[in-house]
């Protein structure tokens, strides 16, 4: 392609396309197109790190471990359809915690960050967005939703969310996500800091 | 030799009417993916009776066209506790499903039951049964891409972007490694035979149905994106054909009942 430009601009005089070669060029800018289109790489809204520190003002405390128990780990299985590690890295401040979590959209995982404080979602986050549609979730008209989202005791979030047309898929992953926050939040704090 | 072109005028010396001729160069040009579309559409209509969604083929050009080869398998990495390797997005362990995990595997090691992989993304370590222990990756101080996993007389090391950093596992630490270090980095290596063999049957399970093929042939997807566009353009041409007979035969029945001049 680089070469074709090249000795079209070098050449002085510019030979009229035949409607052959037109068709032949065209098909090759479309093929071009549909590559670049379908070959669609991580998203990272914003890194795992710098979510942390937000959180916290720029002095995150060292990352704390809870220890996802079996029962606990039972719950989360529900909600998100696979369960958690059995260490689950967290931090902790006072009643602030932050929970770096995944869940499968469509076929790929979102990496959202959850900031939990008396038990009540202060901050909801998509941090990296891998799935090819869908990344509306990102946006504050939808993660705003969550502030102030609690647990009700049947384990559902105390609100609706409001999906988004074409990432329907997503927004669950999101509102699943929310509810393990809260319950992993619960279990933190359960235990001494 | 070329063709000769379609002749503009009859024998009797009357033209040739362009509907006539546009009807005749895309029949020509259609007459191959028709009898494809037929014979296949005849074969999907009567797929349950011909049995296809249970009988699979195996030959070399569908492997080729599915990525079915055995090529296709990758190398892995022998640890104590087995072998790993990564097909697509599944991770296996001795021919057994372990994970699921986008990123590339780049190496895997045993310390004692705890199995840890190295994916370009961070390291995961897995316990005896294959649950996961604990994801390590940026937030622990392992900043992506991981290229190498490895081991000297101190630690396990890891290759990260900032070079290779000892990790602690227990404490989830990383730490500068010392130039002179002798590291032992994992190696890649094919699977053994009988391995790589049941990796296959894994990998491609029976294969694709009779069925699948026979859908992407009709609908030219078995060629990707450039088939279909053929085939569009086929179903165009029958569109017009369909337009263009019909023109013609209205057409020449008015002149049949038009009085001779």
């Amino acid at each position: 392609m680089v070469s074709t430009w090249a000795s079209a601009t070098s050449s002085k005089r510019i030979s009229p396309c035949r409607p052959r070669q037109f068709l032949l060029r065209a098909a090759c800018a479309v093929c071009c197109l549909v590559n670049v289109l379908a070959a669609q790489a991580d998203e990272v809204y914003l890194e795992p790190t710098a979510f942390v520190s937000q959180a916290f003002d720029g002095q995150p405390p060292q990352a704390g471990k809870l220890w996802v128990a079996p029962e606990l780990n039972a719950r989360v299985k529900d909600i998100l359809g696979n369960a958690l590690p059995l260490r689950q890295k967290y931090w902790r401040q006072g009643e602030r915690t932050v929970w770096i979590l995944e869940a499968i959209g469509r076929d790929k995982p979102i990496t959202a960050g959850y900031v939990v404080e008396q038990a009540a979602i202060t901050r909801t986050a998509i941090l990296i967005y891998r799935e090819s549609r869908g990344a509306e979730v990102r946006h504050p008209f939808f993660t705003d939703q969550f502030k102030g989202a609690t647990l009700k005791r049947d384990g559902a979030l105390d609100r609706h969310i409001d999906g988004i047309t074409g990432a329907t898929l997503s927004v669950h992953a999101i509102s699943a996500l929310a509810r393990v926050a809260l319950l992993l939040d619960e279990a933190a704090r359960a235990k001494p800091p | 030799m070329k063709p000769e072109p379609l002749p503009l005028r009859r024998a009797n010396g009357t033209r040739v009417h362009p509907a006539t001729r546009w009807h005749r160069a895309l029949g020509i040009f259609s007459t191959l993916i028709v009898i494809i579309t037929v014979i296949t559409g005849l074969a999907l209509n009567h797929g349950d009776a011909l049995d296809l969604p249970r009988r699979h083929p195996h030959n070399a050009l569908v492997d080729k066209l599915y990525r079915q080869s055995d090529n296709a398998l990758p190398m892995g990495y022998a640890t104590a506790r087995g072998f790993v390797t990564q097909l697509g997005a599944a991770v296996y362990l001795d021919g057994q499903t372990l994970a699921s995990h986008d990123a590339a595997l780049v190496g895997a090691l045993a310390q004692g039951d705890t199995l840890l992989v190295a994916y370009r993304d961070g390291l995961v370590q897995y316990d005896a049964q294959g649950q996961v222990v604990e994801n390590y990756a940026a937030l622990d101080g392992l900043p992506p891409p991981l290229t190498r996993v490895g081991h000297d007389v101190r630690a396990l090391v890891l290759e990260t972007a900032n070079g290779p950093l000892y990790f602690d596992i227990d404490k989830g630490v990383a730490s500068t490694v010392p130039k002179e270090a002798m590291i032992e980095w994992a190696e890649a290596s094919a699977p053994s035979a009988a391995l790589a063999a049941t990796l296959a049957d894994v990998y491609r399970g029976s294969g694709v149905s009779y069925e699948r093929v026979l859908l992407d042939l009709h609908s030219g997807r078995l060629f990707g994106r450039v088939g279909e566009l053929v085939v569009d353009a086929a179903a165009l041409c029958l569109l017009t054909l369909a337009l263009t007979g019909t023109y013609m035969f209205f057409k020449f029945k008015r002149g049949a009942q038009r009085p001779p001049r």
